[in-house]
């Protein structure tokens, strides 16, 4: 079902000479996350880092999740450049971990030029354990600018234990009505890990009486036959088709496109969805 | 730089709960002078940070240290933190931080 998949624990292995550990050892229980869905960029604070339980050098998980990539924003407090590569300990309070920054290429190099001892950065790397001890496998550095990001963080790594941990139903009819980050499909859709992406413009529409006719027209444009479509689908046949009065299906039609979802094409009453075909 | 230990987040009134400890909170700078600052907590409660501010001082000034009181600080590190920092954001982190939270911070 998921052949061909793209394998992000070797691409983020590190200096590219290590064992697939994917391929290596693949227990049935965790077929299931290896999908696409599951292949997180997960933010965390040191001391959930460092707590993780782990049944291996780079096989990691919290929450029921597996752990491919992490984000983390905290301060630089030792740093020691190498010829090849950059050492250093970020701490954010919670605890420290170790880093390394591999430089090669002339970008990486001017990346970790702008990183200096004392500063905040958000680092995006892969989780690594050696001998019990954890460290971190960067390959993006960003100074913090906005100190508001530190804040972000933090309640960003709340909000995704939370989601992550809170019980979420699969079947289809829970799956319209929950607000899901990602973008709704016709197709039932699992419970998903959370993903860091396009953040929840669903939210606040629990209450709102047009969200089920928005998401009913959305799931409708979603269909693969009419994203296929290079037209788009005129109102009047979503009306038809849905059973839904049409001045309902502009408006909804509307917000959606407002949102961003879904753009007429050839003229204002033909609309297409803005999700990939 | 000492790392062998966590630093908590805290507000004004939770420095109480970590006297002798260190901690992380910032602070809207208020008056400096050498070698010592004052400032008000995102709680609206008055901190004294001993150590000297940086050079050019922001609005918004973190601070992390050992608690020495209630209100004051024994600075080890300063970070300007600008002039468009939240402070009702950060005083609500504090909050999660060392309520149902705490077990993700220290």
């Amino acid at each position: 079902m998921y052949a061909g998949e793209f394998d992000g624990n070797a691409a983020f292995a590190g200096g590219g000479f290590m064992p697939s550990q994917s391929t290596a050892q693949a227990p049935e229980s965790s077929s299931a996350f290896k999908n696409r869905d599951a292949r997180t960029l997960l933010p965390l604070t040191l001391k959930q880092l460092n707590s993780v339980s782990t049944n291996g050098e780079s096989n990691f998980s919290i929450d029921g999740v597996d752990i491919n990539t992490v984000a983390i924003v905290g301060r630089v407090s030792r740093m020691e450049n190498r010829i090849t590569q950059v050492d250093f300990v970020i701490d954010d309070g919670t605890g420290c971990v170790e880093c390394i920054r591999w430089c090669h290429e002339r970008q990486e190099t001017e990346e970790m030029e702008a990183v200096r001892l004392g500063m905040y950065v958000r680092l995006h790397g892969h989780l690594k354990s050696f001998q019990g001890k954890r460290s971190m496998n960067v390959f993006s550095v960003r100074p913090v600018t906005d100190f508001n990001e530190i804040v972000h963080h933090f309640t960003e790594c709340i909000y995704v234990h939370m989601y992550n941990t809170k019980p979420r139903g699969g079947s289809v009819t829970q799956a319209t009505e929950t607000p899901m980050p990602q973008m709704p499909s016709t197709t039932p859709t699992p419970a998903r890990p959370f993903q860091t992406g396009p953040s929840n413009q669903f939210s606040n529409q629990f209450n709102d009486p047009m969200h089920g006719v928005r998401q009913t027209v959305l799931n409708y444009l979603n269909r693969p036959i009419h994203l296929r479509s290079e037209a788009g689908v005129h109102c009047d046949v979503i009306a038809r088709e849905l059973r839904i009065p049409l001045q309902q299906v502009k408006e909804a039609l509307e917000q959606l496109s407002n949102d961003g979802c879904v753009y007429s094409t050839s003229d204002e009453t033909c609309f297409k969805s803005t999700a990939n075909a | 730089m000492d790392t062998s230990s966590p630093s908590a987040f805290v507000n004004g009134s939770l420095m109480r709960r970590y006297i002798g400890q260190k901690v992380r909170t910032v602070v809207q700078v208020i008056g400096s002078d050498v070698g010592s600052v004052v400032g008000k907590s995102t709680d609206d409660l008055q901190i004294f940070v001993k150590g000297s501010p940086p050079t050019t001082p922001t609005t918004y000034l973190e601070v992390i240290g050992i608690a020495e009181s209630e209100n004051s600080i024994r600075a080890e590190v300063k970070t300007n933190f600008g002039n468009n920092f939240d402070p009702l954001n950060y005083n609500e982190l504090c909050k999660l931080a060392n309520g149902e939270f705490k077990h993700f911070f220290i």
